[in-house]
């Protein structure tokens, strides 16, 4: 697994985080590209 | 309608995630950044532009004021930011907290010794997982401007996750 993360893509998991309040809740999440 | 507080909004991060929100949500986003200049607007329907430091606890108050998420983007002093962040909304009953940190902070990335770099991220993640907001905290690896990838399917506690 590669240590790089694409901006989009982790951008578009913090808009759905807002959207979502329970997703993730108190998680602490490592995201890199698969 | 949901409403999102961007503190630190002129990151670059900052900056891509205003747009994918514009692009792809009804968002209603608030940018807070010490510089109000740096910034256009752009889409005044949607977007309220705040000029004001983090560690500005009355304006910063006042900027959480009727916002449903609150999203930072921190550098310098992150753990004095952040214990301000999470002070914030305590005393305004905001509890949801997207807070992005960085890959490494456990010693979980085998070969990566990052120490003196990561430490605001380590001690500012200390101070958001000791609060009892409800946080979910992000620890990407280096960014890229790739537009695919895929997000995680599912949270596994410290793990890295595809994205």
């Amino acid at each position: 697994m590669g240590h790089d993360v694409s901006l989009h893509g982790l951008s578009d998991l913090v808009t759905k985080l807002a959207a979502d309040p329970g997703l993730y809740r108190r998680c602490s999440i490592g995201v890199s590209n698969a | 309608m949901t409403k999102v507080l961007i503190l630190g909004a002129n990151g670059q991060l900052a900056r891509n995630t205003t747009r994918v929100f514009l692009e792809k949500t009804d968002v209603v986003l608030t940018l807070y950044l010490r510089q109000a200049s740096r910034l256009r607007n752009p889409d005044p329907a949607r977007v309220k532009i705040v000029e004001g430091d983090v560690l500005d606890a009355g304006a910063l108050r006042a900027a959480m004021q009727g916002q449903n998420a609150v999203y930072p983007n921190l550098a310098g002093d992150m753990a004095k930011q952040a214990r301000a962040i999470i002070d914030a909304m305590h005393v305004v009953g905001l509890k949801r907290l997207i807070f992005v940190s960085s890959m490494g902070i456990y010693g979980e990335v085998p070969g990566e010794t990052y120490r003196s770099v990561l430490d605001p991220y380590q001690d500012s993640a200390a101070e958001v997982e000791k609060s009892d907001l409800d946080y979910t905290m992000l620890r990407p690896g280096w960014f890229t401007h790739n537009k695919g990838g895929r997000l995680p399917d599912h949270a596994e506690g410290r793990a890295l996750h595809g994205a």
